[in-house]
């Protein structure tokens, strides 16, 4: 409870001021997945609005979107939730033994990743661009916004990852990380539902 | 802050390894200090807002002497007019309200204010003025790309600034909208600090309601940024996309939608009145407690009410819609909600007012700027009834009307409740007092001149005069002599009032040197920023961090000799 | 009917205000895509708050839970005056 001086360059005589209310890294990544949130909330009601403009949609020419296999790609995502989950448990009662169950969540959402770009490379090669449609547009701006954002929270788990295997991880730095990850999965089925089907 | 650091630590990367005095750069440039970075966002948002003040000198003079060879522009090209307007109220919303009223105060007075030795991610910080820093370079250097700098007004409506073959500005566009996501980006990194600083760090004994108001209003503000920005950082990332990629978002030969920007755009732009507004508002409820020596009327109320603020401006945007096509039904819920947020702005006056009454008021320069601004946002507030209701919007839209009514928003928010905050606490960020004479000179020649530019808009505004017009001389119902007359009083008393700043900025740099030393706590005063040094070392109190045992704003309690009671003495 | 019925019963009959569709400013075509506005706009004033809302409630849980087991603890008792 001594700790927390909140910058670490300065030497205090004093004790420090006192216990944060939550961990500073995960209120952090709250915050900062708020502004995440709002950012999908308003691609989502843009892509609504113009597609309620378009007389049919997907618009005429444009190949459909691959709604049965992405299914098995989703759920690998949601399922890399409990798992990592269940390492945040583990990890508060014996460290070491959470790595596993990390490496695997890591594992489902690289699946993920991996499998989305296998999915573009088929769209692009059946047509679907980035200029070829509106649905093209949105297509690739809005998942690919969310797969950027996949990225950035699969780096921070092989982070902290690689942070618990030399033991240096805090229970802040899992929980920010572990944070952004969950937001990474709950936005998934809203994307899924709104651009696929 | 000289001298009080012996030990520069390890973890600043610029910071020379070996070398226990720090160099001048890495105390006062790439320094993690929260005071450190305050300074660097007022000075930067005063350097932007000469700027601002210089684009509406030169597009004003062309309003009101047509053609003429502005003095230190040369003649003003319709091209150059578009860009002037707008990067005037871009740098003034996003460069000059922004980083010093939530950042620069915000920076300044949080950790110093909730007794805590410095931001908790005091890294991020240094990266968000950094990130603001290259901002605001980014938007200058539009000036000088081919074809120009954004001339498609602040809020940057599709389809002009979303085609190049429209705006005439295929790079200064872009850049435009590279520089508001950077400036976004360098504000969420603050936000983020200054909440999760206000609940982690505050000094033993200070309960959420012992925290100083403006202290909970920067962190509202905070919140409502963070929470509304979102949708426009989307916009921009699509606007982007339209002018470099060639999607069609915004194009409606291709099934876009440009009313979607206007959407987007507002649902941030609304908010952001309240994100600047509400630290405003905090500087002055400290100010006027300080100097009406008077415990704040209803502490709760108005912390309930900022509340009650926050909430409701997240549905009052569509206003901004009501001529650019909007579903009636939508349009009627707006304007009651438009309607509806005065109540809380209202009832903050009164308790202002209420907090007032009674105390033994000393008029000092800050107490004059924080009455005048309860004053002149009221005429602001006041003239927004007539724009929120739909009805008369019809009529109002894009006229002088309202370019007037928040003209008397934002210049009581971003000019005069910085001048307050700058004023009342200059004896704390340097160690000296200002000179008043000097102070009360600025003052008055500031305000008058403000009422004086603005009072003859509003009312060519409501003869129709319509906004974003190069040359009114084109326009016959628009030029009639008195029109035109109006026009020069206005722009004479905005000559005037840039004039007046050279006083300000010599009394803010002549008191630095040449002031009288200002102790720890001139105002007597009773927040925990007062109890440390003047100006606060690095780690603001070496010698320990403060307790707190009572609220901020103990004035003239009858049990007590002296008629303050800081937070931090035990009894 | 009391007369915050009445008032709430008004301000739902302002809702439909079907002869100012005639207005001139009125732009879209289709009734779905004025739908999907009414739509998106309440999603986006909804979500914010409801987001707010909800870590606001956890806050305040988690700092008063705390001031009840730690205030005492963390700060000096004054000495008597």
């Amino acid at each position: 409870m001594s700790a927390p001086i909140t910058n670490p360059e300065l030497e205090l005589v004093d004790e420090a001021p006192g216990r944060p209310v939550v961990e500073s890294a995960v209120l952090g990544t709250v915050l900062f997945c708020v502004v995440e949130a709002m950012l999908f909330a308003g691609l989502v009601s843009a892509h609504t609005i113009v597609r309620s403009n378009a007389v049919e949609w997907p618009p005429p020419g444009q190949p459909r979107l691959p709604i049965e296999s992405t299914l098995l790609n989703t759920a690998a995502l949601l399922l890399s939730a409990p798992v990592l989950f269940y390492a945040g448990r583990v990890f508060r009662r014996n460290r070491r033994d959470a790595l596993r169950p990390l490496a695997l969540a890591i594992g489902l959402g690289a699946f993920f990743v991996a499998f989305q770009g296998y999915e573009w490379l088929g769209l692009l090669r059946e047509g679907l661009t980035l200029t070829s449609s509106q649905h093209g547009s949105f297509f690739y701006l809005m998942i690919g916004m969310h797969a950027a954002h996949a990225v950035a929270a699969l780096v921070a788990l092989v982070w902290a990852w690689q942070r618990l295997f030399d033991l240096r991880l805090t229970p802040g730095a899992f929980g920010g990380a572990a944070v952004f990850w969950y937001f990474v999965v709950a936005v998934w089925p809203v994307l899924y539902w709104r651009v696929y089907l | 802050m000289a001298e009080s650091i012996e030990h520069p630590g390890h973890a600043g990367g610029h910071d020379a390894p070996h070398d226990h005095e720090m160099s001048f750069w890495s105390k006062y440039i790439f320094s993690t200090d929260h005071k450190v970075i305050a300074m660097q966002y007022l000075f930067t948002g005063m350097a932007m807002g000469l700027i601002g003040g210089f684009f509406a000198y030169a597009f004003r003079m062309q309003l009101a002497f047509p053609g003429m060879e502005v003095p230190g522009w040369g003649m003003v090209s319709p091209a150059d007019y578009n860009s002037l307007v707008t990067n005037h109220g871009t740098i003034m919303i996003f460069w000059v309200a922004m980083p010093v009223l939530i950042a620069a105060f915000g920076n300044f007075l949080i950790p110093l204010m909730i007794g805590c030795d410095d931001m908790v991610f005091p890294k991020i910080n240094r990266l968000s003025f950094q990130i603001f820093f290259v901002s605001a370079i980014v938007l200058l250097s539009s000036f000088f790309v081919p074809g120009g700098a954004f001339g498609g007004a602040w809020t940057a409506y599709p389809p002009l600034s979303a085609n190049p073959n429209y705006s005439l500005t295929p790079m200064g566009s872009s850049i435009w909208v590279v520089a508001v996501a950077l400036e976004f980006i360098a504000f969420l990194l603050g936000g983020i600090n200054f909440i999760t600083t206000a609940m982690n760090a505050r000094a033993p004994g200070m309960k959420l309601y012992d925290i100083p108001i403006v202290v909970w209003m920067i962190v509202v503000a905070s919140i409502l940024f963070m929470a509304s920005v979102g949708p426009l950082i989307a916009g921009a990332i699509m606007l982007f996309m339209d002018q470099n990629i060639g999607t069609h978002f915004f194009d409606p030969a291709y099934g876009g939608d440009p009313i979607l920007w206007q959407h987007l755009f507002w649902f941030f732009g609304h908010p952001e009145v309240y994100v600047v507004l509400l630290p405003a508002m905090g500087i002055t409820a400290e100010i006027i407690t300080v100097f009406a020596r008077k415990k704040l009327f209803a502490y709760r109320t108005v912390l309930y009410t900022t509340f009650g603020t926050g909430v409701l401006s997240f549905t009052v945007w569509a206003h901004h819609q009501f001529i650019a096509g909007i579903d009636p039904r939508m349009a009627h819920v707006f304007t009651i909600t438009t309607l509806l947020i005065s109540i809380p702005i209202a009832e903050m006056c009164f308790v202002y007012v209420a907090t007032l009454y009674g105390g033994s008021i000393t008029f000092s320069t800050p107490m004059l700027w924080a009455l005048a601004f309860i004053f002149e946002f009221l005429i602001g507030g006041v003239t927004g009834i007539f724009l929120g209701a739909s009805g008369s919007d019809i009529y109002f839209h894009d006229t002088y009307f309202v370019l007037a009514h928040f003209h008397y928003t934002f210049f009581p928010i971003a000019i005069i409740g910085t001048f307050a905050g700058v004023t009342f606490w200059y004896p704390k960020m340097f160690g000296k007092m200002m000179n008043d004479t000097l102070g009360k000179l600025h003052f008055w020649g500031t305000v008058i001149p403000f009422n004086l530019i603005f009072i003859p808009l509003f009312v060519l505004g409501a003869a129709g005069q319509h906004r974003r017009i190069y040359n009114y001389e084109h326009f016959p119902e628009l030029s009639a002599p008195w029109m035109q007359d109006l026009r020069q009083v206005a722009t004479i008393a905005l000559v005037v009032m840039l004039g007046m700043q050279l006083v300000f900025f010599y009394n803010f740099f002549a008191s630095m040197f040449r002031g009288k030393a200002a102790g720890k706590n001139p105002w007597k005063s009773n927040t925990l920023e007062w109890t440390a040094d003047s100006p606060p070392p690095h780690g603001n109190w070496p010698e320990g961090l403060p307790n707190v045992y009572r609220g901020p704003y103990e004035y003239s309690h009858p049990d007590r000799d002296d008629d303050y009671w800081p937070q931090n003495v035990p009894s | 009917m009391s007369r915050a019925a009445l008032a709430i019963a008004f301000a739902l009959a302002l809702l439909v205000p079907g002869a100012a569709e005639a207005c001139s400013v009125c732009f879209s075509t289709t009734e779905e895509n004025r739908w999907a506005f009414i739509g998106t706009t309440v999603f986006m004033s909804v979500l914010p708050l409801g987001i707010l809302f909800g870590i606001g409630t956890w806050l305040r849980s988690k700092v008063l839970e705390m001031e009840r087991h730690h205030e005492a603890a963390r700060l000096p008792t004054p000495p008597a005056p």
